[in-house]
């Protein structure tokens, strides 16, 4: 009997956090789906290819390559985030929850009755968690299964113009082969995300800019663990962040000391004199369905002018620091 | 990690492994945590 062609029409993912780095999972339809809007093909790699020294052999017509070791696999999920919807508890999660969790940040729940919320602050590294939680994940599509486990995540939002911002996790982690299988029902949030369409963006003092796009990327570095002793790869570890808020603005009449006021904003003063400003950034306005970035120690860099018809614009590239060197709070993301 | 705040109540920080078993395992969790501790009964030697 010929074999079927595989369709491309359906895909899905289930995610989880593990128990601990590369424990894997067991993974379920009803509480682990995560709603994606592409496709997501896992990207199959090696640490190393089986291939030869030299590269044509000794008679120049090539040598056989040797098996491949250290599977891994790349997918960036691309994900439109939602709130819960009803007050927040230990079941009632941001669409995002489990993706942020293991881009690194840790999540605080707090349950007090009408003020229920999720916040997620940069995660501890400490002796007894030194990569922080991994996560587990079946990823359905082309009418197969990729299984990862391990998986760390970098994060990318961007929103262009008054659209649904997009949220881009890309996950990196141990794989295994491809299995042939459909996609299973999978049980998705109902809740429709927020759009970036009456936001409410303060740069320091100044509330009232007129936005045009932004986007904020977290700059986790990810590095992959060579493995001589256990098939190649032992994983990933999460290095350092480099995280960046990025808006398009237009641009304003300056305003005087300390360059940020109710009234306006003066880039290139912020910008030589490095001034520390507090930014947020609030998406959405229904209880229980909005986010809020928060960064207490913005410092701009360099002013990019632009142009939009007549309109002056200024790209405004905000990298997101510490409030002290021994702190953590570059950034915090609240779901409430 | 995963931090549980209640108004009034002890934070509850939930061990990674208890996360991974899900929500009824963090409530679970919690509720213990935050049940008061019982002081062992007293035991009285016996008297003569």
């Amino acid at each position: 009997m010929a074999s079927t062609q595989k369709s491309l029409v359906e895909w899905g993912v289930l995610i989880k956090e593990e128990a601990s780095y590369g424990a894997g999972g067991t993974l379920a339809e009803a509480t682990d789906g995560v709603l994606v809007n592409e496709r997501p093909d896992v990207d199959h790699q090696y640490v190393h290819e089986g291939a030869r020294r030299g590269e044509a052999g000794p008679m120049g017509k090539g040598m056989l390559n040797v098996r491949k070791s250290g599977r891994f696999g790349t997918v960036t999920l691309v994900h439109e985030a939602a709130g819960g919807g009803a007050a927040y508890s230990a079941s009632v999660k941001p669409s995002l929850h489990t993706l942020l969790k293991i881009a690194g940040f840790d999540a605080t729940l707090v349950d007090t009755a009408e003020s229920e919320s999720y916040t997620y602050t940069l995660g501890s590294v400490s002796p007894t968690e030194p990569i922080g939680p991994g996560g587990v994940g079946e990823f359905y599509a082309r009418q197969q299964k990729a299984q990862l486990s391990g998986i760390l995540a970098d994060l990318n939002i961007s929103s262009d113009g008054p659209d649904i911002p997009v949220w881009e996790f890309p996950l990196s982690g141990m794989a295994e082969l491809p299995t042939e299988a459909s996609v299973p029902d999978i049980t998705y949030p109902s809740v429709l995300p927020p759009k970036s369409e009456s936001i409410t963006l303060a740069l320091g003092d100044f509330a009232t800019a007129i936005c045009r796009r932004f986007s904020l990327s977290l700059g986790r570095e990810l590095g992959a663990r060579a493995d001589q002793n256990s098939g190649g790869h032992k994983g990933f570890r999460a290095g350092q962040i480099n995280p960046v808020l990025e808006v398009e603005i237009e641009a304003n009449s300056f305003v005087a000391t300390p360059f940020h006021t109710a009234e306006g904003i003066d880039p290139y003063n912020l910008s030589e004199l490095a001034t520390a400003v507090a930014l947020s950034l609030t998406v959405g306005s229904v209880k229980y369905n909005k986010w809020k970035i928060s960064a207490p120690a913005a410092q701009l860099e360099p002013v990019d002018e632009g142009e939009d018809g007549p309109s002056a614009l200024w790209t405004l590239r905000w990298s997101l620091k510490p409030s002290t060197p021994g702190a953590k709070d570059n950034l915090s993301i609240l779901f409430d | 990690m995963f931090r549980y705040v209640t108004a009034g109540e002890k934070t509850v920080e939930v061990p990674q492994a208890v996360v991974a078993e899900g929500s009824e395992a963090i409530e679970a969790y919690v509720k213990k945590a935050r049940e008061p501790k019982r002081s062992k009964p007293k035991t009285t030697s016996q008297e003569d």
